[in-house]
């Protein structure tokens, strides 16, 4: 799959986040407490994710007397696509060291 | 609820309700979240957040404002500066020099009186912006009629003065810009303007209705 998206150190943060528990649905309150996100940030990476099908969303079963929230979850192709983000990051965070450019 | 919760609450009902249909869905999922945020504090900068984000796609209509639409904020606030700033400065004449007259035609006023009629207009050209802004045409186009009437005597006011601070012959020049030829045509002007003013006033409004 050839996605196009933009890798920010949120988005990183956030593919972080689901990755944490590949499977499970999340909660963007949860999410936003986790990452440090505000919701300004968060809510437009989590739409920019739902429009390419990186993530997929649902609304909770309504019970009565509590109104139903938003869920997100990454999909299968998601997934992949949020392990390989992550891993170029931890391998250019290894190839290019921090004071890399420091000569002792 | 504390008034913090309540506010952040309603700026984002109103984000929701103001969203493109696209991400409509998206604005009842961050209120539902805002439930679970602990802090009042946290729940306004949940909601000032979440509002941004929704506002960046408000709809915008396809045939764009008209003209008159896209002017009338700067028309109203166009329309407040240059009442308050005249009667500002005609309030400040009336008090401090008792030669300024305030009147054109037939009418003549000065000292406190002048004042009082001032105090009026200042507040009608205030109340005839905001009811531009919020589009209420005819009651907006009446009070400009109104102020338009207190402005044309203002500024006959402030010829008349100039004229007697610049003649010796006070009396002759004053008598001609107030009861003359001059101050009839000024009169005329005025009361033309009100007319046409609270005519298209009225064309506005029907316009209005049958929309």
């Amino acid at each position: 799959m050839k996605m196009r998206l933009r890798k920010s150190p949120q988005t990183i943060l956030v593919f972080d986040e689901f990755l944490q528990a590949a499977r499970d649905w999340k909660y963007g309150y949860d999410i936003s407490r986790s990452t440090g996100l505000k919701s300004g940030t968060l809510y437009p990476i989590l739409m920019r994710l739902a429009e390419r099908k990186v993530l997929e969303t649902r609304w909770e079963t309504p019970e009565p007397g509590r109104p139903p929230r938003h869920m997100y979850r990454l999909t299968v192709d998601g997934l992949r696509y949020a392990r390989e983000q992550l891993l170029s990051v931890s391998k250019r965070a290894v190839t290019r060291p921090a004071f890399s450019r420091v000569k002792i | 609820m504390t008034a913090i919760r309540k506010l952040a609450s309603q700026i984002l009902d109103v984000a929701a309700r103001h969203a493109s249909p696209e991400v409509r869905d998206w604005g009842t999922a961050m209120r539902r979240e805002l439930d679970f945020v602990e802090s009042d504090l946290a729940a306004l900068f949940w909601a000032l957040g979440s509002a941004t984000v929704l506002f960046k796609h408000v709809e915008v209509p396809m045939s764009g404002p008209s003209l008159f639409e896209r002017f009338r904020t700067v028309l109203a606030f166009l329309w407040i500066l240059t009442t308050v700033c005249m009667m500002l400065f005609a309030s400040i004449k009336l008090l401090y020099d008792p030669t300024f007259q305030l009147g054109v035609g037939l009418i003549q006023i000065k000292g406190f009186m002048g004042l009082l009629t001032t105090i009026p207009t200042i507040l009608c050209g205030t109340v005839a912006a905001v009811l531009l802004w919020r589009r209420r045409i005819l009651g907006a186009g009446l009070l400009t009629a109104y102020c338009l009437f207190w402005l044309l005597s203002l500024i006959g006011g402030v010829v008349a003065d100039w004229r007697i601070s610049h003649t010796q012959h006070v009396e002759r020049q004053f008598n001609v810009l107030i009861y003359g030829s001059a101050g009839s045509l000024v009169f005329l002007v005025v009361v033309a303007s009100v007319a046409s003013v609270t005519v298209w006033a009225w064309h506005r409004a029907s316009e209005r209705v049958q929309a």
